[in-house]
């Protein structure tokens, strides 16, 4: 059974009619969902507000404070790419209790996997602000409330940007293993190879900055020869996956050139990455061209669902090799 | 004190380039060096000023960025230093201003973004509380020049 938890009406996060980062991209994954899977095996999880004391343990209050008065102010602009309305916040928490509604769910039983359809995304967020379309971090609410409870948890981001905040805000912390594969040079310049985590947590970043037009095989061998070892290693309890689904060939705001039968593929090997069932959830990052979004994410949900709903096949020949050497040179440190 | 390195920072805005004028006639009197900086974003913004996304308008951008919003540097007869970057306009400028050791940062007070100053502080309030440099914040209506950053590549 799969666990959704979706916005539905909470969503009140208006970026404007021009801002790809818009509702109907949780149109198109809702569309997935029921691409995939009957409503009947579903289980539909109600979002809930996160409680400042959870939104805390990653975001500063000053932050958090001046984001609610942004939207109380009726809104505006926290960067040339970041919009709130005077929903935003309202919305964000939604999103952010989203991820704890559906890891409860998963703690309780209900499920083998769980996909938290929610936006505004969230791994650019760091701990004292917002950034690239990104209010609150999601993924390291969830991830913080499960380390605060001792659990270990791997964190696989897979959007083509570099998921900056999820990174600063872990970089310290032995509790949470953090890999990202994203497009570099992109935005937001972060996630070099040679950033591999703080004093207290090292060797618990690892990035691969893939160049443009990185086809799904590089991603694979990172996967079969640094990913799935480090993740190993880790021992995770628990595997969450920033899931952006715009390194995806058609995505406007991108290079990389991937197709939805890659992220079926990297499905796969991050759900064999769990140490059970009920210990993996997606959560939904970026991905603005909504046909590919639709299709990625029902390539993606095979996975936990044991189907095979790729319409595209998986992409090969491009470069992104030497990265992969590159981290594995670095990871030496660590693997001997 | 002496000045040796400036940078400056655009966006395309007519504020952008009215501060870029000033920095390059104070680098010019000073004979400083002035790096000038862009930072892309997710999205920017080319000609009719809408946004789009950077990525897919990348080379477009910068060709804007080269020809028409560093245009000011044209005449100015001084030695200056392009450079585009990826990230936030703040985190760039400051890590570009940290590794060119800049003796100074000149910003225009409001670019494109058009940030609320009231609560998060726009990008130039930002970078004043930020930095660990002297910043000059540029005012509307300094500088001469009426023509449109937005100009055609």
């Amino acid at each position: 059974m799969l666990v959704v938890t979706e916005l539905g009406d909470r969503d009140t996060h208006d970026t404007g009619g021009w801002h790809p980062e818009r509702p109907q991209r949780l149109d198109a994954v809702h569309a997935a969902v029921h691409d995939v899977v009957d409503e009947e095996e579903i289980i539909r999880v109600e979002p809930r507000e996160a409680t400042i004391d959870e939104l805390c343990r990653v975001h500063s209050m000053s932050y958090l404070r001046a984001l609610d008065e942004l939207c109380t102010a009726g809104g505006g602009a926290l960067d040339p790419d970041t919009v709130v309305s005077s929903g935003s916040c309202r919305t964000a928490r939604f999103a952010a209790g989203a991820g704890l509604a559906a890891i409860a769910a998963l703690e309780q039983g209900q499920g083998d996997a769980a996909f938290v359809a929610v936006r505004p995304p969230g791994h650019h967020a760091r701990a004292d602000r917002g950034m690239g379309f990104c209010l609150i971090n999601n993924v390291a609410v969830a991830a913080a409330a499960l380390a605060h409870e001792r659990e270990r948890v791997l964190i696989v981001d897979w959007d083509v940007h570099h998921g900056n905040g999820t990174q600063d805000i872990f970089w310290n912390d032995p509790n949470v293993l953090y890999i990202s594969t994203h497009q570099y040079p992109l935005f937001p310049g972060t996630g070099a190879p040679s950033e591999t985590g703080g004093a207290a947590a090292p060797g618990l970043t690892i990035n691969f900055p893939f160049p443009e037009k990185t086809c799904g095989d590089a991603f694979l061998r990172a996967f079969d020869e640094v990913i799935c070892e480090a993740a190993e290693a880790f021992d995770p309890t628990w595997v969450l996956v920033s899931a952006g689904f715009d390194a995806h060939r058609d995505d406007p705001l991108a290079g990389l050139s991937l197709s939805a039968g890659d992220f079926a593929l990297f499905a796969h090997r991050v759900a064999g990455l769990a140490p059970g069932p009920g210990r993996l959830a997606f959560f939904l990052e970026g991905g603005y061209d909504l046909a590919a979004l639709r299709r990625s994410v029902a390539a993606t949900l095979g996975a936990p669902t044991d189907r095979d709903v790729s319409t595209e096949a998986p992409t090969s020949g491009g470069p992104g090799m030497a990265t992969v050497q590159a981290v594995k040179e670095i990871r030496r440190e660590w693997t001997g | 004190m002496t000045v040796r390195h400036i940078v400056a920072g655009v966006d395309g805005s007519e504020n952008s380039r009215r501060a870029l004028a000033w920095a390059a006639e104070l680098a010019r009197a000073l004979r400083a060096e002035l790096v000038v900086v862009h930072a892309l974003g997710l999205l920017d913004r080319l000609a009719d000023g809408e946004p789009v996304p950077t990525a897919a308008h990348r080379d477009a951008i910068v060709e804007a960025f080269e020809h028409s919003w560093c245009a000011p540097l044209a005449d100015a007869g001084v030695t200056a230093r392009r450079m585009v970057r990826d990230g936030t306009p703040v985190d760039v400028l400051l890590a570009v201003a940290e590794h060119e050791e800049a003796d100074l940062i000149v910003v225009g007070s409001r670019g494109i973004g058009n940030v609320p100053e009231r609560i998060l502080g726009s990008t130039s309030h930002q970078l004043a509380a930020r930095s660990i440099r002297p910043v000059v914040i540029v005012p509307e209506g300094v500088g001469s020049g009426s023509t449109s950053t937005h100009g055609a590549h």
